[in-house]
């Protein structure tokens, strides 16, 4: 689109080209074709309702994440994943914590006490909890695995 | 937050997983504060989020630009800053939408809102707003441009004096868009 089309008044009589343009938007917009404009004005409605993650497709894109980042190790600790719970970000948050701990620190490096295991989040909740409360949720979940953490940090370095 | 600042679910996806990517490698470095951890998992995202944006030609509301000056803002934040920021980036994208949207002629902003916004079918927007179909896709396809260069736009200062929107003749339109 030339710069001066978005200058025109809403009545101003149409060129051909901008005929050509307008019919190749409604038509992506109708989902037949492709078009810049289109895809502009679907991040539009995105940025009026961004709607909400599926959980499935988080799981996945967390499974991908600890994939890339933390590839298994020949010589490594084989840690277990544990799914489930209903706040795709609360599994995010546990499952980093738990690599993490296990899988930091020089390799034979002496241990001066048992590590903390990766495990599910569930002893940490005894009530049931509703979908406005995954802050709360994420948050408890990142202050036990943070302890975890620091006490196997501890453990390595023979400071415990 | 990705959703909205990217336009696109696939690019938010992308970004999210790179996001949970850093946040694995970079666990080490996280301190915590008593806020949660979404700041700082905030700060990373829209550190992803502005390798994305820069990275392409723009499509969305939130502009690279946009981006870089949360960064920034990040790096000074009060507590308080921190415990509001998720509402904040909840709203920041729409408010600046609507923001651009006032600032254009009135019947593109009408057009938007009826086709794009609340996805109202293009016949029933084109006779609510007295136009054939044809007529109305041109109409969309200059609201379009005229939305875009809106929000590429620098914002106007809030002190700064603004024109009565649809106050314009053809010849204003030229400066309004």
């Amino acid at each position: 689109m030339a710069d001066h089309e978005s200058d025109l008044g809403p009545d101003a009589p149409p060129t051909e080209e901008e005929q050509r343009e307008a019919r190749a938007l409604m038509e992506a917009l109708a989902g037949t074709s492709e078009h810049g404009d289109a895809a502009f004005l679907r991040a539009v409605a995105l940025a009026e309702a961004p709607g909400e993650l599926d959980a499935a497709v988080h799981e996945r894109l967390v499974a991908q994440a600890l994939t890339r980042a933390a590839p298994p190790r020949a010589s490594g600790r084989v840690i277990r994943v544990l799914f489930g719970g209903t706040s795709a970000l609360a599994l995010a948050a546990g499952l980093i914590f738990a690599i993490t701990s296990a899988d930091r620190g020089p390799p034979g490096a002496p241990l001066a006490a048992p590590l903390a295991q990766s495990r599910s989040t569930q002893e940490l909740f005894h009530e049931p909890f509703r979908g406005s409360e995954a802050s709360a949720r994420i948050d408890r979940i990142a202050l036990a695995r943070a302890g975890d953490l620091r006490e196997n940090r501890f453990s390595r370095w023979g400071v415990r | 937050m990705l959703l909205p600042r990217l336009g696109s679910e696939a690019a938010a996806h992308d970004a999210l997983a790179e996001t949970y990517e850093k946040v694995i490698l970079k666990l080490g470095t996280f301190t915590w504060q008593n806020l949660g951890v979404y700041p700082w998992l905030r700060v990373i995202a829209l550190r992803v989020a502005l390798d994305h944006l820069r990275a392409r030609k723009r499509t969305v509301v939130w502009g690279s630009e946009d981006v870089e000056r949360e960064v920034d803002a990040s790096a000074t934040t009060t507590p308080l800053d921190d415990r509001v920021s998720a509402v904040r980036d909840r709203e920041a994208v729409r408010v600046k939408l609507h923001a651009a949207l006032g600032r254009i002629n009135p019947r593109y902003a009408e057009a938007l809102r009826l086709r794009v916004l609340e996805e109202l079918p293009r016949e029933e927007v084109a006779a609510r707003m007295g136009a054939s179909p044809a007529t109305f896709d041109v109409l969309l396809h200059r609201a379009t441009a005229a939305l875009k260069k809106a929000l590429e736009a620098p914002e106007p200062r809030a002190d700064a004096t603004i024109a009565p929107e649809g106050s314009g003749s053809p010849a204003k339109d030229k400066t309004h868009g």
